[in-house]
Order: C-alpha cells, then sequence, then structure tokens
C-alpha cells in the first residue's frame, strides 16, 4: 500500500461542491470536498446522517438526481479524465464498468421480476459484449465467488428467495462482474446483522487483495473502518473536517469532532462503568447554517476565532490533516 | 405493597406462533411459524437486562408479549405477580400504566396529526393522571427531564430530528409513570453522536425514577454499557445468560463468541490484533428450523448430539445460565 | 368502549371546522372553490326570490327561443325561461350531489374502519357486501328498483348511497390496514388506549386524506350519473328541472338553443372543480406537514 501512495492517485476529487435548490433555500450538501483513492486501497468516508457522504459518493458517478440536486463546482480526476466533464455517453461506460456501486438497500436496487443470474449478468453483456449465455455462467461464478451456496441453482431465484445478507452479496458479486477498478460500497452493510456484515466485509477486503481494486467505503460506523480502511475522512456538514490514515484517526484523533465521535460510541473492550461522553446539540439545519465553523455550536474546544472564519483543511503531517484552528492533540 | 425483592416481571416457558401465508392452499404444519420458543425470564426490580440477537430472533416479538400487546401462544408472563392471562380487557388497559414500550423507529412512533405535546399527555388522560385542562404543565416537567424545551410542546414531530423524537417517545413512555420501560431497539436508528445523548438519558432516568428495563438491542457494545444482565437469544430461544461482566469476558456459547468476535471495534490495533470467528452461512428460517441444537449447521463446535438433541438452559456457575450440550453433565468432554 | 377516558366524538368535526377554516385562510385554490360553492348554493337556495319565471310556467308561443331581455338565456323546448329552471335545477343537482355523497362517505367509513380494525368475521362479512354490490350493475338495480318502487329523487338519492358507500369502505380498509400497524397505533395501544381511542384519535385522521379527495370526486360522479339517470327517465321526474336533466335535454337542442345544454355543462363543472379545489386544501389543512410549510 506504500507502494501505491508514489504512483498518482486512481481518482483524485477536488474542491466538489453539490447543491440541492428549492423554494425553501438552497443546501450545500456537499461543500468542497477533495480527496485522492490509490490502486489496491480502502478509503472510507465516515460521517453521520446529512453529512453529505452519499451525495458525494453519487456525484463522482454523476448520478445526483437533477433538480433537485446541482454539481457546482470541482473535478473528479478518474485515469486521465475529468468525469465531470467528458459527455454523458463516455460516463455511461465507466459507470458500472470501471467504478460500480453497491447501495445500502439491496431489495430496492435488485429488480425484483428478473432472476439473480440474469441481474448480474446484464453488465457483463452490456459493457463487455458477452453473449447472454457466457453472461449467465459468469454470474454464476461470481456468485460462488461471494460463496452462495449452490449458486447455479440460487441463480435462478428472483430477489424475494433470497434473504437480506444473500441481496447484498448478489449485489456485491454484480459490482465485481466487470472487474471494475474502483466500487463505491455506500453503506453496504448497515441493515445487516454483524456476523453478517463481517463476512461480507471480508469479501470486499479479498477483492481489493486479489484483483487490486480500490474501494471507497461510505459509512457511519467507525467500528467497520478501523479494520478495513488504509485511510479515513470524516465528514460533517458538507465539508471533510479530518482526513488521515487509519491507524493515526484511532490513536490520536486531532478534530474536536473526530474525538467527540470516538469517545460517543461504548466500546466492547472497554472497562464496563463509564459514562459515555456524547456530542452535546444537533448537527446544523443545512439550510441556515452558523457563521464560522459548522461545528462551533458543538464544539468542547472553540475559540472565538471559530464563530468567523471557517477553517480549512490544513496539513498537522504527511498524512494527516484537519479543519479546524485548533489541535486537540495539543 | 408488594415484597421488594420480589421480581417484577415473571415469565415462565413463553411460546409465541405466528400463522403465515394463505390458510386456503397451505398444507398443515407449515402454517406455524415459531418466533418464541419455550423462554422462561425474570426481571428483578430496577435492573436492565439486555437481550441482544440477530433480526428474526425474536427479541422483539418476545418484548412485545412481555407487554400482551401481542398475546402469548403459551406460556405465562407475571407482572408484579399478576398473571397477564387472567386479566380482562379493561384490567389489562389500567397495569398498561405501569409498563411502556419505547420503540426504534423514532419517525414513525408518533402519530403526524398530533403535536407532541399531545402524545406525551396522551397516556395521563387514558389513566386520568391529567385533565384536558391541565396537562401542560406536566409535560412541561416531562420535556424537561428528557431535555427539551417547553416552547416545543405545540409543534409537530415532522418539525424534529431523530434524536429529538426519541426524547418524545421516552417522555411518552414516561408520562403514566411506569416501573417496566421495554426499549425495543431505542437506540439503534440514531446517529452516534445522539446515540450517546439518549444513553445516558435513560441510565439517568432508570436511577432517578427507579425503573426496571428490558433492553432489546443488536448492537452489543451498547448493550453491554447499559446492561446489568443479558440474555443472548438464537432463533427464538434464550442460549445464554448471564450477569453482564460474566457474559462479555467469558461467554461460553459458541454462537455468543461468535457474535462477539464479530462487534466492531472502533480502534485500529485492538480491531487488527484481535481473533475473528466467523459463523459460515446464515440464520436458517425459523419456518423450517434445523432438528436439535438451532445452531448446529453453523456451530464450528459441533458434535454428534447437538443434531438430535435440543440442549435446554442448564446454570453453568454463579447465574450463568447457558443452552449448549458442551455443557452438559453427561458430556465427556465438559469441564 | 367504556374505559376511564373521556371522548368528545364532536372533537373530530370540530377539526373538520378548523380545517376548512384554515384552507379557506391560506389555500388560495381552497378560497376561490369555497365562494364558487357558497355562491351556487346560495343561488340554489334562494332560486324562488331571483327567479325571474316559474319554472314550470310554459310559453308555447315561445319555444327555444335565444337570449332575449325578458328571457336572458332563453327558452326550452316547451317555452320554459331556462335561467329560471337552472336556478331550481341547481337545488336538485347540488343536493343530491352533496347529500348523496356525504352519507355515501359516512356509512363507507365507518364500516371501512370497523372492517380494517376489527378484522376477522366483521371483516369478512363487510368486504363480502361490499364485493357482492360491486359486481352488481347500477342500471339494472336501477332498473328493478324504478319498477318496484317508482322513479323520483329520493329514490335516486338512496341508489346512489346504496352504491356509492362501498368505494369509500374499500378505500379507508386499505388504508386502515396500512396504519394499523404503524409504531405510533402501538405505542397508544401500549399506553393503555382503548379501542375507540385507537380508531377516532390515531387511525381515522392518518386514513383521510384520499377520503376527502373521493369525496370531491364522488360529488361530481353524482351529479353527473343524476343527470345519466335522469335521461333515462328514472331519475328526477318531469317537470321538476335539474343541471343533469337539462344538459340532456338541451343536447337535442344544441344548434337552436346552445346555452340550453352549455350552461348547466359549465355549472356542473364549476361545481366539481370548486369541490376539488376545496378538497385540495382541505386535505392539505388537516395534514400539520403541510399545513407546517403553508405557515412559512
Amino acid at each position: 500500500m506504500t507502494a501505491a501512495a508514489q504512483a498518482p492517485p486512481l481518482l483524485q476529487v477536488r474542491d466538489l461542491a453539490v447543491e440541492f435548490g428549492g423554494d425553501g433555500g438552497v443546501v450545500k450538501a456537499v461543500n468542497g470536498v477533495s480527496f485522492d483513492l490509490h490502486r489496491g486501497e480502502i478509503v472510507a468516508l465516515v460521517g453521520e446522517s446529512g453529512c453529505g457522504k452519499s451525495v458525494t459518493a453519487l456525484a463522482l458517478l454523476r448520478l445526483v438526481a437533477d433538480p433537485p440536486g446541482r454539481i457546482t463546482a470541482g473535478s473528479i480526476h478518474f485515469d486521465g479524465e475529468d468525469l465531470l466533464q467528458i459527455p454523458l455517453p463516455l460516463l455511461r461506460d465507466i459507470r458500472g464498468d470501471r467504478i460500480a456501486m453497491i447501495f445500502q438497500e439491496a431489495m430496492n436496487s435488485l429488480n425484483p421480476v428478473h432472476r439473480i443470474g440474469r441481474q448480474i449478468a446484464e453488465p457483463l453483456s452490456l459493457h463487455r459484449a458477452m453473449p447472454m449465455r457466457d453472461a449467465l455462467a459468469k454470474a454464476v461464478d461470481l456468485l460462488r465467488s461471494v460463496r452462495i451456496p449452490e449458486a447455479l441453482r440460487r441463480s435462478r431465484d428472483y430477489p424475494h428467495q433470497f434473504s437480506g445478507g444473500m441481496q447484498q452479496r448478489a449485489m456485491i458479486a454484480m459490482g465485481m462482474g466487470c472487474e471494475p477498478d474502483i466500487i463505491i460500497a455506500d453503506e453496504p452493510t448497515t441493515a445487516l446483522d454483524v456476523t453478517i456484515q463481517a463476512q461480507l466485509l471480508e469479501l470486499l477486503q479479498q477483492q481489493v487483495v486479489e484483483k487490486q481494486t480500490s474501494i471507497l467505503l461510505i459509512t457511519h460506523n467507525l467500528g467497520i473502518v478501523a479494520r478495513y480502511a488504509d485511510r479515513v475522512n470524516v465528514m460533517y456538514a458538507g465539508r471533510i473536517v479530518e482526513q488521515a490514515k487509519a491507524e493515526d484517526i484511532y490513536d490520536r484523533p486531532r478534530h474536536p469532532y473526530t474525538l467527540g465521535l470516538l469517545q460517543s460510541v461504548p466500546r466492547i473492550d472497554q472497562a464496563i462503568g463509564d459514562k459515555l461522553t456524547p456530542i452535546e446539540g444537533q448537527p446544523p439545519d443545512p439550510i441556515n447554517p452558523p457563521p464560522g465553523c459548522p461545528f462551533r455550536p458543538r464544539c468542547r474546544f472553540a475559540v472565538t476565532r471559530c464563530d468567523e472564519d471557517i477553517p480549512p483543511l490544513r496539513r498537522l503531517t504527511d498524512s494527516q490533516s484537519i479543519a479546524c484552528w485548533v489541535d486537540v492533540d495539543d | 405493597m408488594t415484597d421488594p425483592s420480589a421480581p417484577l416481571i415473571e415469565i415462565d416457558n413463553l411460546e409465541v406462533d405466528f400463522e403465515v401465508g394463505g390458510r386456503l392452499f397451505a398444507r398443515a404444519g407449515q402454517t406455524k411459524l415459531r418466533a418464541v420458543d419455550g423462554v422462561s425470564l425474570e426481571l428483578r426490580r430496577g435492573e436492565t437486562l439486555g437481550l441482544v440477537g440477530e433480526s428474526g430472533c425474536g427479541k422483539s416479538t418476545l418484548g412485545r408479549t412481555v407487554l400482551h400487546l401481542i398475546k402469548p401462544t403459551g406460556g405465562q408472563v407475571r407482572f408484579d405477580g399478576r398473571a397477564l392471562d387472567d386479566l380482562d380487557e379493561i384490567e389489562l388497559r389500567q397495569l398498561r400504566r405501569r409498563m411502556q414500550i419505547v420503540f426504534q423507529d423514532p419517525f414513525s412512533s408518533l402519530n403526524p396529526r398530533m403535536s407532541v405535546g399531545e402524545a406525551v399527555a396522551e397516556p395521563m388522560l387514558i389513566h386520568g393522571l391529567a385533565g384536558k385542562d391541565d396537562w401542560r404543565p406536566k409535560v412541561a416537567e416531562l420535556f424537561d427531564i428528557v431535555g427539551l424545551g417547553p416552547a416545543m410542546i405545540d409543534r409537530y414531530p415532522h418539525e424534529f430530528s431523530g434524536g429529538q423524537r426519541q426524547r418524545v417517545g421516552i417522555a411518552r413512555a414516561l408520562a403514566a409513570q411506569p416501573d417496566f420501560i421495554v426499549c425495543d431497539e431505542a437506540v439503534s436508528a440514531l446517529d452516534v453522536s445522539i446515540q450517546a445523548q439518549i444513553i445516558n438519558l435513560l441510565e439517568e432516568l432508570r436511577t432517578r425514577l427507579n425503573l426496571t428495563y428490558l433492553f432489546i438491542a443488536h448492537d452489543l457494545a451498547v448493550v453491554r454499557h447499559i446492561s446489568d444482565r443479558v440474555a443472548v437469544m438464537y432463533l427464538g430461544r434464550i442460549v445464554e445468560i448471564a450477569a453482564k461482566s460474566d457474559l462479555f469476558e467469558n461467554p461460553l456459547h459458541p454462537y455468543t463468541e461468535a457474535l462477539l468476535s464479530a462487534v466492531p471495534i472502533p480502534d485500529r490495533n485492538a480491531e487488527i490484533n484481535r481473533q475473528r470467528i466467523l459463523l459460515p452461512g446464515e440464520v436458517p428460517s425459523p419456518l423450517s428450523p434445523p432438528s436439535g441444537c438451532a445452531l448446529h449447521p453453523r456451530c464450528p463446535k459441533a458434535m454428534a448430539v447437538c443434531r438430535d438433541l435440543k440442549p435446554a438452559l442448564r446454570p453453568h456457575g454463579e447465574g450463568h445460565h447457558v443452552a449448549c450440550h458442551l455443557y452438559s453433565e453427561d458430556n465427556p468432554g465438559s469441564f | 368502549m367504556t374505559g376511564p377516558e373521556n371522548i368528545r366524538l364532536s372533537g373530530g368535526f370540530m377539526v373538520l371546522l378548523r380545517a376548512l377554516g384554515h384552507a379557506i385562510r391560506h389555500h388560495r385554490l381552497s378560497t376561490i372553490g369555497f365562494f364558487i360553492i357558497l355562491f351556487l348554493v346560495a343561488t340554489a337556495a334562494f332560486a324562488p326570490l331571483l327567479a325571474p319565471y316559474e319554472p314550470y310556467e310554459q310559453d308555447l308561443y315561445n319555444v327555444l327561443s335565444g337570449p332575449s331581455a325578458a328571457h336572458w338565456l332563453g327558452t326550452d323546448n316547451v317555452g320554459r325561461d331556462l335561467l329560471s329552471r337552472f336556478l331550481y335545477g341547481g337545488r336538485v343537482s347540488l343536493l343530491l350531489g352533496l347529500v348523496s355523497t356525504l352519507l355515501a362517505a359516512a356509512i363507507g367509513v365507518s364500516l371501512g374502519l370497523l372492517a380494517g380494525f376489527k378484522g376477522g368475521l366483521i371483516d369478512a362479512a363487510i368486504m363480502r357486501v361490499v364485493d357482492a354490490i360491486l359486481c352488481f350493475p347500477f342500471l339494472v338495480f336501477l332498473l328493478a328498483m324504478a319498477a318496484a318502487l317508482g322513479g323520483g329523487l329520493i329514490n335516486l338519492g338512496v341508489a346512489l348511497v346504496l352504491f356509492g358507500w362501498v368505494f369509500f369502505a374499500r378505500i379507508v380498509r386499505g388504508q386502515v390496514l396500512l396504519v394499523r400497524e404503524l409504531p405510533y397505533v402501538e405505542a397508544a395501544r401500549a399506553a393503555g388506549a382503548s379501542s375507540a381511542r385507537l380508531m377516532w384519535r390515531h387511525i381515522l385522521p392518518n386514513t383521510l386524506a384520499p377520503v376527502i379527495v373521493a369525496i370531491t370526486l364522488g360529488i361530481g360522479n353524482a351529479i353527473l350519473a343524476e343527470s345519466a339517470i335522469s335521461f333515462l327517465g328514472l331519475g328526477v321526474q318531469p317537470p321538476t328541472a335539474s343541471w343533469g336533466k337539462e344538459l340532456k335535454s338541451g343536447f337535442d337542442n344544441l344548434e337552436l338553443a346552445p346555452l340550453y345544454s352549455i350552461v348547466p355543462g359549465i355549472l356542473i363543472t364549476l361545481s366539481v372543480l370548486a369541490c376539488n379545489f376545496l378538497g385540495d386544501g382541505l386535505r392539505d389543512a388537516l395534514d400539520p406537514r403541510l399545513r407546517g410549510e403553508e405557515r412559512r
């Protein structure tokens, strides 16, 4: 993974901004987000509901519904091209082929009237011009590789005949079908039980090791990220507030929000009986964000400067940056 | 009044069956789904019993059956010494004042057409604890207890965030001054920073109002934090129950072990260095449960006997019960 | 149904009245709809004062005449003043439309609520009756009824209610089945609420939106149904006037006296539209979520 860091990044997102406009006002859902994704790397985008992490994921493939959404600024360089500039037909060739997406709600992402095998085979015949028969055979192989028992028989099942965990595995199989360079996984295991979660994440990680796929893992769960991510971006109110290697995020969180998140989750390996330390208050109203730093109203470390100036992302070490005027570590 | 050392809730061999599918074409024996399969439990006054298990294990059904929101097919629930089965409709409604529930989904558990103040006042009105004209000060007091401003009384649920709605849900549960509250995944839908606020609130309220909780959740870290004792369910049965320190430090049942090892820890080093026990396959359908021990097709320690014989929940150490053949006396491998 | 709590059954109507007030004040189309209905009802109610002629007064020397100073809208095929007939016809059409629809809604909502909430045998019984009525041809029933009891306004109204309530029952039952499984209903049950309270406070208000839409459509349908049936001679009996009947007979004389059918057509359309406008606003006013947005 260190070697990969030397090569230019596979995906380079710069100053991405997405707005949602309505009569009630304009919401800046994503507000100047920049990050890199290298080959064979798992990068996490972590944050709570409404922080803009899923919108960021959708924006990468220009899938934000327009209207009401608009990508208003930024660039997304993938393999030398800016995905925000290339014509739509070219982008369609990339979607599902070189960049695949896995959503949280497998049940809603699978078409209830088509057999599982056929749905997995479809992108293959579409992007690879594979004859349907070969594509179906490949689909069975893929189902086998995500450890669906009796893959041949189950490939003829309809989605409702699969359990939630199996549906999500079928989604992963579909995502892996064209051997994409990047898999964007938006809360891929959130709806599932912990034991099934563990199975699926192992599966994704295996894909990274074997095929050098890159994964953008979008989640609210800091626990999942700890084991699987190489680098972590923490988002709050549409901005990345901390960016670091996974080791550093957990050992030395430097942004007050990251620290707050880590302190507010109960941990199974800690002494029993300590009171939790929640982050007080609520996330800001996206229509009327407070002036200055959006985390200011909930922050224990705030200084006067936070009231007026929005802190930019600044580099603390080679691999750790925060968007904060103070450094929690001091 | 009553013996304070007697348990508040006694659950005795509780069974709940659901009929599934159309009655017309189903063959006999296929139509019954056993959601809760012979569960016996006690809740002492003032304790929090955690109930964990994966989706479909019957934990939520058990919680609702304890409150008789679902009528059991077999077995009994006694609340403060009174068997709920013996009560008529009106007596049961009156007893509901003392046992309440907080739901998982803060978005659908409030009536969109009632102001949150009215929602919280409703249990008071039902049980004659307040009148149509004098509930406001009492609701304001409850709002204060759960950390909501009195100005919010006349607002409607859609104006609130998830965390605030859950506070309303808790205020409603407290309105009738209950002794017992079932928290059914009460914090699962909340963001972690808000989740911690609500967990702290629930803990505070328990001491302040001397409440007894049945805390149902799938998140073991949360359950470990809030509970005194913890019961683990798998496919309708309790497989292990123990004091929380005991259960988390010394899990006996292979399922408990696997469950614990799968809980993610938000710490890089701890995660990388820990041993994982991955159970193969998935939870079987309760429509056709495996023979013998329900876990045996997935269990890394399964023996021949597990396929044929259902293990009973037996004591194994102080206050620790486990339903596994590894620990039965006649098993040569026991220790 | 008795419990420690008290339910003021008038509460629901107060809510409706308040919603009506809110809709008229805050929803522009509703305001228009409300005043159109008010105007039409007023003209119908004061028809005897407003009408320049007796509606049955024939003038056989002056048949199918065009608009004139004496007859503003002209006369019909037996020389009766059209304006007077439309004014009187509004009494029949509006009364029939409003009363039959509201009555059908009241019966349908109650039975649908009961069926959906109680389930089991009660549900099966009510829904089988609904199915039976739905598959019975309305016109055949009317013919049979006319043969047995004769035609006429009252019988027509009874028939409309008898066939109308099933639609409301079906809508409400479907809604109840959805709503009664929602956690807030279970929460109220867990709080000790009685069946009456659950139905009245928690389930019914959350099923009303499609009912209100159905009522506004139903009123229009009833007015149109009356016209079709009167045309067959089974509804309103001559010489009584109704919009529907005038529309039909005017249609036969379209070339000679276009206003004969156009004006009742406009009146019917106007009343149906007005009901829809008002219903839209009423539905929004009953929903705190939409009401809140209006406030901004």
